[in-house]
């Protein structure tokens, strides 16, 4: 087995450290197999994650017609500017912003 | 040792959602206007409320941010305003010490120095396409809206080299700004630039009419309009009559109003407390100055005939207005 030596050692402690790079050939070739599957699994998470949030967003999007409908039949005022607002307010993490406090205010 | 500087973005932490308060009053003038305003927005021009102390503009325009339907950022214009207050600055750092000592013979020491930026108002509006509300901007300096510029003309802000994490940053399409400013204030402000009132789409407001007046005072006292409907011509009268400094504004009308109503006078010439409130509210629009004494006894009386005119209580008002404070001129009646 081939090792090699990271740090400096002193002599008295008569050990080394094992590097976990260097591994055999055998393995190696075990652990890119492995983490090539990972990575699949890794893309068809994010792939189903991205699925989701569009579906999410359709269905979002189907209610909101929706509502505008019932309300235009009962004769219900649109959502006031607290409650607008607060529907349109971009989902955390969205924007790459951190998270906004939400301070209401009358005028 | 490792030693590094990073940024670390944060934002200003707050944004304001905005909703008419229950004597908020919506005349069809107000209407128009809102509507004359939102047409330009929605083409996507910043619009410019310019107009006279107490003639409404704050209020509108917070009015008109509500029509958006997005989150709002409120900037209030001051001398001491500069660019990074604006979009943002670096604001200390983040210090992280790593010792590692896994190994008890083995000493690893890892120094991270990361600095700290902090996106404000004008950025965060930018990125998330918020409503910038820039209230009274003319109290800022002029150089210190220069950002802005970029942003309204180009849908660019363009960051400060060397400061910021990024350089430029594409302005959110949902992004809109409303302004607001004084011309008739000379007390702490500054001329805005050419190229920025360029960009902006100005609209005059004058001092409401009388209808609308009377229904935003008798909403804000609790009164019914028919109640305050004197009161408010009377301050109409005072307004055109121009013997004062400072102009009087639908705002003397709801101090006097509020607090008569508050204190059950009624709004009369002989109730000496109406009559004293009224005094004190418009006859301050004129300092007291040894100089201008005489102006100041025109004034009050002046105010007196409108009060009498207005209110009533022909018969007493004399009275009243002796209970209600010494004789402004100094003589014995």
């Amino acid at each position: 087995m081939k090792t090699r030596r990271l740090w400096s050692i002193p002599a008295a402690t008569g050990r080394a450290v094992k590097s976990s790079l260097s591994a055999t050939p055998l393995r190696a070739q075990t652990e890119l197999g492995r983490l090539t599957q990972e990575r699949e699994r890794l893309i068809r998470v994010r792939s189903n994650f991205i699925d989701y949030q569009t579906r999410t967003e359709a269905k979002l999007a189907a209610v909101d017609e929706r509502l505008t409908r019932l309300r235009e039949r009962l004769g219900l005022q649109p959502p006031t500017g607290r409650q607008a607002a607060r529907q349109s307010l971009p989902a955390a993490g969205a924007s790459g912003s951190k998270s906004m406090r939400e301070v209401d205010l009358e005028y | 040792m490792a030693a590094a500087a990073r940024m670390v973005i944060e934002g200003p932490g707050d944004v304001l959602s905005l909703r008419p308060r229950s004597t908020f009053v919506e005349t069809p003038t107000v209407r128009e206007l809102t509507d004359r305003a939102l047409i330009y927005l929605q083409a996507g021009f910043p619009v410019h409320f310019r107009g006279p102390s107490g003639s409404g503009k704050t209020t509108l325009a917070l009015h008109l941010a509500a029509q958006l339907g997005r989150p709002v950022m409120l900037v209030a214009g001051d001398e001491e305003v500069g660019t990074s207050d604006l979009v943002g600055g670096r604001t200390g750092y983040h210090y992280r010490k790593v010792l590692d000592n896994f190994i008890h013979s083995v000493k690893k020491y890892e120094e991270d120095a990361t600095q700290r930026w902090v996106d404000h108002r004008l950025t965060v509006a930018c990125r998330d396409g918020y409503t910038l509300v820039y209230d009274e901007f003319t109290r800022s300096r002029a150089e210190a809206n220069n950002a802005l510029l970029a942003v309204l003309e180009e849908h660019l802000l363009i960051l400060p080299m060397a400061i910021g994490p990024e350089t430029y940053i594409r302005v959110h399409p949902e992004f809109r700004a409303i302004f607001t400013s004084n011309p008739q204030e000379y007390a702490g402000v500054h001329e805005a630039q050419d190229a920025l009132c360029d960009r902006l789409v100005t609209l005059d407001c004058d001092y409401y009419d009388q209808e609308t007046e009377t229904a935003i005072a008798a909403a804000r006292s609790g009164l019914s309009e028919d109640q305050v409907a004197p009161l408010v011509q009377m301050v109409r009268d005072f307004r055109e009559s121009g013997a004062y400094d400072q102009v009087p504004t639908l705002r003397s009308c709801i101090m006097i109003a509020r607090t008569a109503a508050m204190h059950g006078f009624e709004f009369s010439a002989e109730t000496p407390g109406f009559v004293s409130i009224c005094l004190d509210v418009l006859g301050s629009k004129t300092p007291l100055d040894t100089r201008n004494r005489k102006r100041r006894e025109e004034q009050q009386k002046l105010l007196l005939n409108l009060i009498q005119h207005h209110c009533g209580g022909e018969k007493r008002i004399g009275r009243a207005i002796r209970q209600s404070r010494p004789d402004p001129t100094g003589n014995a009646s």
